[in-house]
């Protein structure tokens, strides 16, 4: 049966407009009023009539029914009832907005107290249409912060004090509190003055009197008498709310179904929610019964308090202020159960739990394709896809129908209409021989569906990607190896979920933009992601190493490897003829790339292999210019036409993390499906292969020889006699000091070279002395595990053991450990292993070894968590941001971030060269070698020609930018145009066409969240190593997460802040240091030689000697009168300056004291004295002078530069000597500050790529760019915080999921906020579509138009 | 060298002047230095020493050719060079040449020259990633043309 065209569409929530439950509401939603405290009947249990579990509120018990609505627990949605408090109290979510409006209103009239200009000025701002949330609570702060300083109202001229809150639940207002009213606080209190004679003891709390205290009462008198047009100014909507609702007068009972009761043996165990009511219930009746009798204030004061300690708790059950019980368990009030990562908010509305999942253990298998994930039989039979019967598929589905849910490819449900039916039981044959067309069959996975494939912690959008089912026996999920990569899976014992999509839709678009092969490179960078790891790259290595022959049987059976009998596979000619037919292994791959002629897959590629050795000219004829290729270990890669020239296969050739790989160009130049083809060809090949040639480790590979032993033991001898030297050396003073360093630092760093020095050298004797079979070796070699260091751990000498960048520090008295004499600096007694893992460490060695191994462990858990949290904070600020229709970039409310995408509209995940959509020098080489000679070459000017004729051309300036068609020209004038055709040069420009219209980024690309993720994910991997030199050595500065962090959080101190200046003459040593003297602080003490007293009878002075040669020596441009004038100046001592007198040819200075106490006050000057700072800058601690070893725009190689660290950035610039233009700081807040928004969005990107840089993270620039232009495009820098987050979303839902939940809740309660439901997070809150990302822009954005009943035709009726 | 009809596209006696300068890496493959004295040439060439071993100050002579067969003129006989070229029998039988006159020979591809403009210029050839430059003056490499498969032949 066809369904009929929805002619309603589903309803989706477009807004949500928070208020205030006022009492009418709370009363109206209500069946009754809640009375009674007891819970259930003493007789037969059943719950009390107007008790909290009354029936009409619904039932959570299974077997009874909803005395409202009739339902059983699972379909009533429940009911509401209310309490009628006797008394008010406050709500304590609004109770910080209670003491806010307070302060504003005079506490006489209830009017707000300001101005009438203020009033109207204020009126006007608050009335202005669009107003954002962020700038209406900025306005009513503002508002506050003035009347809260009016003193008489405006209106009926009382005085208004401050009003504060005192304990946890009560408000006061000191009315007197201002100076200027103490006139009114003496009438005041007159006014007592004839009770007090009266009764004697009122006198003594007169003064307390004087605070006035605002209970619920008043304060609802108040707030009732405030004017809605008052309303407005502090910040609230009327319509929404009125302060009057923020105090609780009648408390809304929630449904049971919301706090079920748990029958357990017998007794019944309440919810939290449920024993506060009933305490509510009972102290308001026990506050009536009172009232009623007249009982004593105070014990009414006492119950009105209980009462409203017991509603607070009952909403947040953390008060500040109450103490918890020990040894009670906390109760969960509505607020905890809102907050936190399990709490409603970011627990269930925005991650929900799923059906058609599964997860298990995951194991690997080189088999399988590599967008293919096997399922095993058993998880097949669960999961399952719900497919409509056509008349294609219907013998198909019938087959499945009668397999049923037992055997495999068979169903679990069939569906007509509404009508499902379970095909366990019941007749299947009759089920399926009556299935019709239009039937869906909920049928197993089978074959080739498409399911989506994750594994947690999920960092990135390669996390989940869409595979191929492939269902298969046993019990684990296999994929290929090469898909390890995105997913960082190990075969461990890692668990991994696979989940169904369940429409055409849904798959179509899980196949689409997740699909393995889609995905293969990541968008961090361009990089590919998914390639050869491991076992596969030592047996791509093996194989195609220089001296791998193979004759016919072999090399054809290896070519069978391939694949699995189902190819065309030539066989090249040998390429040794005689005396043999040989082949050799790099024909292999010759083979793999281009398996048959038929193949269009030609390869051509130059790039550097993992290990590279340099050509050594000198073994060479000098009148040869040598090529790369010729490198002595065949570490240069050469690839034409799909030929090995020469070049070996490993890490960086085949592996992930480098365009040039094979996969790479193969991926760019022929599209994801060749390279997965080539990627499976690869597999089968390396995993076959290895197993054959029986790749393994054993002990004898880590048996050093004779000579390497004889090599390491000497190299570690002389090291230590080298450190001896230096330790000798340094004690008796003659080591000359690194700049910025003292002497103990500077040989802790010597020695430390030298130590490093010798793990080096024992790494490369490592690498001569073992065998080319060693499998270490071999795997270190070709980078597929290991690296040099870890063999020569284990064959030679595991080497120095650091703990947070040092040498192993003193745990014992002036030593490491008791083994070693007091003070010893020796390489054994700091934490030096001579030994190997082989040799086995000595019990000290151990120990060292042992405490290094520590740290890295703590630094893995300690960094899992941080960078955690650092990846949904960005997450949470960037999730919005997508490209719209004309590639500018912008968040949910349609605010622009970027007017360009990153500058050029290019997508990272699709450039080839350094962050440019071609690599033009491998593209010429390409369109070279594939073919095309035939026609007649050109001549230069003619290829000049046609060029430009090309790149003016309208299909070329219409489709790629002026920059990129200017890069295309330059490079074609700059190469090499030897015999070039007009059909190469065609064909090359039309290829730099495509690749530029492909790279171009799609509109509704979630550029936000791809950034977050490009920049959060390599944070994970980055060992937590903080510092880092930079250039000279102690001028450390931070780096890895926490720099990062430092960065985004936006932290007004940074751990090394350091300001790089430029030197107008920077080649001269002497300037440099004058510059650094006017820079750096010095201190009076610095240059003091001699602080004398002089006591005489007539006068006392303190005497100042000032060490002038040390002056000239640190070349400061000081005079006495300077000092002078600092001392003056510094208000800490109190000098005035005719107390000074210089001398200045004994470069004296004088400070005469006189009066009484003059001992204390020169002894006190005589401490605060080599304090003042008479020269440079006073929040710079040092400067350095760096020479630079690198040349940039900044100044060549070997130039002088000031580092300067602390903070100053303005007063470095205008330093004479600095050029001020060139002069940068680290420090985001202080650029915004100095150079303003530009400048520090700058920074921000400089520093991160700067510090993912040293790091060996690439991350394309336009992510960093978007995550700079987020943080600065508010006019001010914003970290990625909450309190930053907040500025920069205007949306309560994304906020409350984000962090503070339940304060963004009240607040947009309270100022009577709306969310407009635009964004991500509120969307999945809603269970909408993200509107304007992704899939979901191309949307239809006028509403279905209203059309008339179709008139009746004449001729109708009559064919009825 | 030979004519303009014959196959072989350069020919010269060569002496080893030494092996594996940059040190053994490898088992079965060494790199030779050679030199020639007429042609003035310069030699590196990667070989199997297990099927030809070949010593310092060994002489040897070596041709490149482009085809196996005797003649050029045969060339022309057998349907174009084309696609003589690139046919090979498994079991060594057909077509039969001057591999015969040779102890080794290896097949391979010319994929560059490097030199510019200069009168000196180098050749690479790879022979399935066995590598051979030759340097010397561009007159004796005249024939050898770039990307062209290239047969070498060399006897003691």
């Amino acid at each position: 049966m066809k369904e009929t065209v929805l002619n309603q569409a589903p309803k989706v929530i477009k807004k949500i407009q928070f208020s205030l439950l006022n009492a009418q509401d709370t009363v109206k939603i209500s069946e009754f009023e809640v009375t009674h405290r007891d819970l259930y009947t003493a007789t037969d249990r059943l719950p009390v009539k107007d008790g909290v579990l009354d029936q009409r509120l619904g039932t959570s018990n299974k077997n009874a029914f909803c005395e409202t609505c009739g339902q059983n627990a699972v379909n009533c949605v429940g009911h509401y009832a209310y309490i009628k408090l006797i008394v008010p109290v406050f709500h304590i979510g609004y109770f910080k907005h209670t003491i806010a409006i307070l302060q504003a209103i005079c506490k006489t009239c209830a009017r707000v107290l300001l101005e009438e200009s203020d009033r109207r000025l204020f009126s006007k701002r608050f009335r202005r249409p669009n107003l954002e949330n962020i700038h209406r609570q900025a306005l009513s702060k503002a508002v506050n912060a003035l009347a809260r300083k009016t003193v008489y109202c405006p209106y009926c001229s009382a005085v208004n004090g401050t009003v504060k809150k005192v304990g946890a639940l009560r408000i006061v207002h000191e009315k007197f509190r201002a100076k200027k009213t103490a006139e009114e606080m003496r009438k005041w209190k007159a006014t007592f003055q004839n009770a007090i004679t009266a009764q004697k003891e009122l006198g003594l709390y007169l003064n307390k009197a004087v605070q006035e205290d605002l209970n619920p009462l008043k304060v609802l008198d108040l707030f009732r008498r405030i004017p809605d047009e008052d309303c407005e100014l502090i910040g609230m909507q009327p319509r929404w709310g009125r302060p009057e609702e923020f105090i609780w007068q009648y408390l809304s009972v929630p449904p049971v179904c919301i706090r079920p009761s748990v029958a357990q043996d017998g007794a019944s165990n309440e919810d939290d929610i449920t024993v506060k009511l009933t305490e509510i219930v009972f102290t308001n009746a026990l506050i009536k019964q009172g009232l009623a009798k007249g009982s004593p204030t105070p014990q009414f004061m006492e119950q009105w308090e209980f009462l409203q300690l017991s509603v607070a708790m009952y909403i947040n059950s953390e008060l500040p202020g109450v103490p918890s019980q020990p040894g009670q368990k906390p109760i969960r009030g509505f607020v905890q159960r809102l907050k936190g990562k399990q709490g409603r908010f970011r627990g269930n509305l925005s991650g929900k739990r799923v059906d058609f999942s599964g997860r298990t253990v995951i194991s690997p298998d080189p088999n399988l394709r590599i967008d293919e994930v096997a399922v095993p039989e058993r998880v097949a039979k669960v999961l399952t896809y719900p497919e409509r019967v056509t008349p294609y598929n219907i013998e198909r589905l019938r087959l499945a129908v009668r397999n049923g849910p037992d055997s495999h490819p068979g169903a679990n449900y069939v569906a007509r209409g509404d009508n499902k039916k379970f095909l366990r039981f019941g007749n299947r044959n009759a089920i399926a021989d009556n299935l019709s067309i239009g039937d869906v069959v909920e049928r197993h996975i089978v074959d080739g569906d498409v399911v989506l494939f994750n594994r947690q912690p999920s960092l990135h959008k390669l996390s989940i990607m869409c595979h191929r089912a492939k269902v298969r026996p046993w019990r684990t999920f296999r994929l290929n190896e090469c898909v390890c990569g995105p997913y960082n899976a190990d075969f461990d014992g890692d668990e991994m979920n696979l989940h169904v999509p369940q429409t055409e839709e849904a798959r179509t678009e899980a196949l689409e933009l997740m699909s393995v092969k889609n995905n293969l490179v990541t968008p961090r960078n361009g990089e590919p992601v998914i390639a050869a790891i491991q076992d596969f790259i030592t047996a791509s290595f093996l194989l195609s190493r220089k001296d791998t022959f193979l004759d016919r049987r072999q090399f054809t059976q290896i070519c069978s490897y391939f694949a699995d009998a189902n190819a065309q596979i030539d066989i090249p000619p040998p390429a040794i003829w005689k005396p043999v037919s040989l082949w050799t292994g790099k024909q292999i791959f010759s083979v793999l790339m281009r398996p048959s002629k038929g193949s269009k897959i030609l390869v051509n590629v130059e790039s550097k292999c993992h290990k590279w050795e340099e050509v050594k000219p000198m073994n060479y004829h000098e009148r040869m210019r040598l090529a790369n290729d010729l490198s002595p270990n065949d570490g240069w890669l050469v690839i034409i036409n799909s030929e090995i020239m020469c070049g070996v296969m490993d890490k960086a050739t085949i592996g992930s993390g480098k365009k040039k790989s094979i996969f790479g160009v193969i991926l760019r130049d022929y599209g994801p499906h060749e390279a997965a083809l080539a990627m499976n060809r690869l597999a089968k090949l390396s995993a076959r292969y290895l197993a054959n040639y029986g790749f393994s480790l054993g002990i004898s590979d880590v048996i050093p020889g004779p000579e390497l032993t004889k090599k390491k033991d000497q190299l570690v001898a002389q090291a230590y006699a080298e450190c001896q030297d230096i330790i000798a050396l340094a004690k008796k003073g003659n080591l000359e000091n690194k700049p910025g360093c003292n002497q103990e630092q500077t040989l802790e760093a010597m020695i430390s070279s030298v130590l490093s020095k010798v793990r080096e050298a024992v790494g490369q004797i490592c690498m001569k002395e073992l065998s080319r079979h060693n499998a270490p070796l071999i795997m270190a070699t070709c980078g597929s595990k290991g690296s040099v260091i870890n063999v020569s751990q284990m064959v030679a000498c595991v080497g120095q053991q650091i703990i947070s960048g040092h040498r192993v520090p003193d745990g014992f008295q002036d030593r490491s450990l008791p083994h070693f004499p007091k003070k010893s600096k020796e390489p054994p007694s700091k934490g030096f292993v001579r030994n190997s893992f082989y040799s086995g460490l000595v019990a000290t060695e151990f120990l060292f070894h042992a405490i290094s191994g520590r740290e890295g462990l703590v630094d893995t858990a300690v960094k899992t968590a941080e960078t955690g949290y650092m990846q949904r904070r960005l997450m949470k600020a960037l999730e919005d941001l997508t490209v719209q229709y004309d590639l500018s970039v912008r968040n949910s409310e349609g605010g622009v971030v970027q007017f360009t995408y990153g500058d050029d509209g290019l997508d990272p995940s699709c450039l080839e060269g350094d962050a440019q959509p071609i690599d033009l020098d491998r593209a010429w080489n390409h369109i070279r070698a594939i073919g095309y000679y035939s026609g007649q070459p050109l001549l230069p000017y003619e290829i000049s020609e046609l060029a430009n004729q090309e790149l003016s051309a309208d299909h070329f300036t219409s489709s790629c930018s002026k920059p990129y068609c200017d890069a295309v020209r330059n490079f074609l004038d700059s190469v090499n145009k030897t015999k070039v055709t007009k059909c190469q040069i065609q064909n090359f420009l039309d290829l730099c066409r495509n690749k530029y219209v492909k790279a171009r980024i799609e509109p509704g690309s979630t550029v936000g969240a791809i950034g977050a993720q490009s920049i959060g994910e390599p944070g994970t991997q980055m060992t937590l190593k903080t510092f880092h030199f930079a250039g000279v050595a102690s001028m450390n500065v931070t780096l890895g997460v926490p720099r990062i962090k430092e960065i985004i959080n936006g932290a007004k101190t940074i751990s090394t802040p350091i300001i790089s200046c430029k030197l107008v003459t920077s080649h001269s040593e002497a300037s440099a240091r004058i510059v650094k003297g006017r820079l750096e602080k010095t201190l009076l003490g610095d240059i003091t030689s001699i602080l004398e007293e002089s006591w005489a009878a007539d006068y006392t002075y303190l005497g100042i000697i000032v060490d002038m040669d040390t002056v000239q020596k640190l070349q400061l441009e000081l005079t006495l009168d300077d000092i002078k004038w600092a001392i003056v100046n510094t208000k800490k001592l109190r000098v005035k300056q005719e107390a000074i007198t210089i001398l200045p040819r004994k470069y004296r200075l004088r400070i005469y004291l006189d009066g009484p106490n003059s001992y204390y006050r020169l002894r006190e000057l005589a401490r605060g004295l080599p304090e003042v700072v008479v020269k440079g800058v006073p929040m710079i601690s040092r400067a350095i002078i760096n020479i630079k070893d690198k040349s940039d725009d900044r100044g060549d190689k070997g130039d002088k530069e000031l580092l300067v660290e602390g903070y100053g950035l303005q007063r470095c610039m205008i330093t004479e000597g600095v050029v001020g233009q060139q002069t940068t700081s680290n420090h985001v807040i202080e650029t915004a500050q100095v150079l303003g928004i530009e400048a520090a969005r700058r920074t921000i990107i400089n520093e991160i790529q700067y510090t993912m840089k040293s790091h060996d993270m690439i991350i394309d620039p336009r992510h960093v760019m978007l995550l700079g232009d987020v943080m600065t495009y508010k006019g001010e820098v914003l970290g990625i915080t909450r309190f930053g987050v907040a500025k920069m979303k205007d949306s309560v839902l994304m906020l409350a999921s984000f962090e503070k939940t339940t304060d963004h809740l009240f607040d947009a309660a309270a100022f009577g906020k709306a969310d407009e439901i635009a964004g991500v997070s509120e969307s999945i809150i809603m269970g909408n579509p993200a509107t304007l990302c992704g899939t979901s822009m191309p949307a239809l954005y006028s509403t279905a138009p209203l059309i008339s009943k179709p008139r009746q035709l004449l001729f109708e009726n009559v064919t009825q | 060298m030979s004519g303009p009809t014959s196959n072989i596209v350069f020919d010269d006696i060569f002496t080893v002047t030494a092996i594996d300068k940059d040190g053994k890496k490898f088992d079965r493959v060494s790199r030779l230095f050679a030199h020639s004295k007429s042609y003035d040439m310069d030699l590196t060439l990667d070989f199997n020493v297990e099927l030809f071993p070949l010593r310092q100050d060994d002489s040897f002579a070596l041709a490149l050719a482009s085809s196996l067969s005797r003649s050029g003129a045969g060339g022309t006989t057998e349907d174009g060079d084309d696609k003589e070229r690139d046919v090979w029998r498994p079991d060594g039988k057909g077509h039969r040449g001057l591999e015969d006159e040779y102890d080794y020979v290896m097949y391979g591809k010319v994929y560059k020259f490097d030199g510019g403009t200069s009168e000196i210029v180098t050749a690479y050839a790879s022979f399935g990633g066995l590598l051979m430059s030759l340097t010397g003056s561009f007159r004796h490499m005249t024939s050898i043309v770039l990307g062209d498969p290239v047969y070498l032949l060399m006897r003691k």
